[in-house]
């Protein structure tokens, strides 16, 4: 039994490590995106890896309130985008009748 | 005997793991090597839904309590209803603001259909 507790343990901690190393590679995205969207893009999938590395680090710990927290960080990085999107809508949106108006 | 399914549960945990790392993998690449805003979404949305089921699908069977799996199946439920909605809203941000779309990919204007 100890054997098996103890290959848990190194896949747990490979997959936490690997997690890591790739979210730092997003970020590297995420700050050289030429876009708006190419850094929605890369934020998305850090939060989604996040979410992933909290269960991980929930199981391999042993401390399973970090999986209440989980549950509110993929609540918060769904809510980030929609908020994101509303505020570039409605900027974009408002240029346009300025536009319009100054024309006429 | 108990621990021959010990071991056999341990083996599907570490196939799954393994392959939603594989799918995460795949994205991170994916992300640097594509091209445009559009193309990098496509490989995005598809691998983190894909690799937040395995992953967390072999941390339920790796024998957490009873109300932990049942909180990583709401995980996992959650992300499949809000990661598409949310690459969704991305795509659709890019088409609006993007003035020069049509350089990228065709475009059908809405007085053609």
């Amino acid at each position: 039994m100890e054997q098996i507790q103890k290959a848990y343990d190194i896949l747990f901690l490979s997959c936490a490590v690997f997690l890591a190393v790739t979210i730092f590679l997003c970020l590297i995205r995420a700050i050289a995106g030429p876009r708006l969207t190419d850094r929605l893009v890369a934020i998305n999938i850090i939060s989604c890896k996040v979410v992933i590395l909290f269960a991980v680090l929930a199981v391999y710990f042993d401390q399973h309130y970090l999986l209440d927290i989980d549950i509110a960080y993929a609540l918060i990085s769904f809510l980030a985008i929609v908020v994101l999107y509303k505020q570039v809508q409605a900027s974009t949106r408002n240029k346009e009748p300025e536009f319009e108006e100054g024309e006429e | 005997m108990q621990i021959v399914f010990e071991w056999i549960r341990f083996g599907i945990t570490a196939v799954l793991i393994l392959g939603g790392l594989f799918i995460l993998g795949i994205a991170t690449i994916g992300i640097h090597r594509l091209d445009y805003v559009l193309n990098r979404i496509h490989i995005a949305a598809k691998c983190d839904t894909l690799g937040i089921m395995l992953i967390l699908l072999g941390l339920v069977i790796s024998g957490v309590p009873l109300f932990s799996g049942i909180k990583m199946l709401l995980i996992i439920a959650f992300m499949w209803l809000a990661n598409p909605v949310s690459n969704h809203l991305i795509v659709s941000l890019e088409v609006e603001t993007n003035e020069k779309l049509n350089e990228h990919c065709k475009v059908i204007e809405d007085e053609d259909i």
